[in-house]
């Protein structure tokens, strides 16, 4: 064999030894980037699902509501929560708890990775939620499935706030044609009040209202049996 | 968008004779105005099988997919209709995604149909089925006035608010008491043949139904969370003897009610 061979052959055998050796390097590396990677989805729910704490907290037992384990529908659940007296964050508490702390997963109404990016309420009793795009993505597709995710929003706000008379869903800081694909998000959904302890009249507005959602208050829309929005 | 479609309904409402079969062709405007507001009974069925395309609808653990499973079942259903003597109109008839005002369209230009739009759940007790009607909570009958809205039914339609227009966002709006008649007559059909099924259908804000401007009504089945779609297909068939039963049972509601306006 002539020299130049020889000499190719040895540089060869140096890389390839020195490749075996990196590759578990290598592959640690890769596995730690993959855990770091964080998408802006879950950076959103990160930080918006940090626990809410405000001055005015107290412990109360309150009115959750989650599919039922035996039938298609909700039931109750009494739960003991830190809430605030500012209906906006004790709605935004609520919701956290609705998302992070249903019984099992078969009772679960809303995503796990959903995640409430704003909670606005007007002086006429309308609250507007804006969810992350999870809401839309992974709440599973079907007018009975969509219809209890919607239903628990608005009797868990109706159980514990008092100042909420009707609901609007957004979906990223827009109006949604349908939650995932069948349930309409265009109007407003009743809320049934059954906590006397607020008004709506003093109920403050402790966020701007958007040019879209201000609009005249609910006129005594009866209770709803189902999610069923109101005109837009 | 909006200007477009009312546009276009504007020429589908001019060139409506020619478009309707005698059967269905409205009340001629020699007609007395009273005559001319009743409902002729349908004999036209749209059947909307939801989702197609790239919105596959619900998917199962097992693979079953929504879209492809309420194809089947309107397939099924459309069979059972036409040998009662309806025309049967499928808003797609393979993998295509119509979207929610196409599938109005379709409807929205013909002057006596109802539509039925079938979906698959993602959950519920397997074998079961809902039947589903608009609701606007305004319009909204408590169930104690079931008698009162038994009387409404076949009353001539409240005058539209701009004549010759369809509202279509809301165009739903002046139907929503036959479309719960209509659901009532298929939810006590479908009770009788799945066990388990409710009584009495759901008020609910299904958004396909809040644009046709007819007698309208959404049936879902549960669930896709069966081991095998084969469950589901054969429930085929007991569903489109039940929905066949309800519209005829609508149909005759509907025709007598019209005979006995006529006869005044």
């Amino acid at each position: 064999m002539e020299r130049h061979w020889k000499i190719a052959i040895v540089i060869l055998t140096v890389f390839v030894v020195f490749g075996v050796l990196s590759i578990p390097a290598l592959f640690r590396s890769v596995l730690g980037l993959r855990h770091a990677a964080v998408t802006a989805e879950q950076s959103r729910h990160l930080i918006s699902q940090q626990p809410i704490s405000t001055p005015t907290d107290t412990l109360v037992k309150a009115q959750l509501f989650w599919a039922s384990p035996t039938s298609p529908t909700l039931e109750p659940s009494e739960i003991a929560l830190p809430l605030s007296a500012d209906p906006v964050q004790r709605a935004k508490q609520l919701i956290a708890a609705l998302i992070a702390q249903a019984p099992t997963p078969e009772q679960r109404t809303l995503p796990a990775d959903a995640a409430l990016l704003q909670f606005y309420l007007l002086p006429d009793g309308t609250a507007v939620a804006d969810f992350s795009e999870t809401l839309g993505t992974e709440t599973p597709s079907g007018i009975l499935s969509e219809q209890l995710a919607v239903d628990s929003i608005s009797h868990t706000l109706g159980a514990s706030v008092g100042a909420v008379h009707r609901l609007k869903i957004l979906i990223h800081g827009q109006e949604s044609d349908t939650l995932a694909g069948h349930l309409d998000l265009t109007g407003f959904f009743p809320v049934e009040s059954t906590d006397a302890s607020v008004s709506p009249t003093n109920a403050p507005a402790s966020s701007p209202a958007t040019p879209e959602t201000a609009g005249p208050a609910s006129e005594a829309a009866p209770a709803p049996a189902a999610a069923k929005p109101s005109s837009p | 968008m909006r200007n477009t479609i009312i546009a276009a309904l504007l020429l589908i409402a001019g060139a409506q004779p020619l478009r309707t079969s005698p059967q269905t062709q409205p009340p001629s405007a020699q007609q007395a105005p009273a005559a001319a507001a009743i409902a002729p009974a349908p004999a036209i069925v749209v059947l909307d099988p939801a989702h197609g395309g790239s919105d596959t609808g619900a998917r199962g653990p097992s693979g079953v997919v929504e879209s492809e499973i309420v194809l089947d079942l309107a397939r099924v259903i459309r069979v059972a209709l036409e040998a009662q003597g309806f025309r049967v109109i499928l808003t797609r008839e393979g993998n295509q995604g119509p979207s929610f005002d196409d599938r109005s369209a379709m409807i929205n230009g013909l002057g006596s149909a109802v539509f039925i739009s079938v979906h698959v759940s993602s959950t519920g007790p397997v074998g079961t089925a809902r039947v589903y009607s608009y609701q606007f909570p305004a319009a909204a009958p408590p169930d104690a006035a079931l008698e009162t809205l038994q009387r409404r039914l076949f009353e001539p339609l409240p005058a539209p608010r701009h004549p010759g227009l369809i509202e279509w966002d809301r165009a739903q709006q002046r139907y929503v008491d036959r479309s719960r008649h209509l659901a009532e007559l298929a939810q006590i059909q479908i009770a009788q043949r799945f066990k388990g099924s409710p009584d009495s259908p759901i008020a609910a804000g299904v958004r396909q139904l809040r644009t046709i401007a007819a007698p309208a009504i959404a049936i879902e089945v549960s669930s896709v969370a069966v081991p095998d779609g084969q469950k589901l297909a054969q429930m085929g068939q007991p569903l489109a003897e039940a929905v066949a039963r309800a519209v005829v049972d609508y149909r005759s509601a509907s025709s007598s009610a019209a005979a006995l306006e006529g006869g005044r």
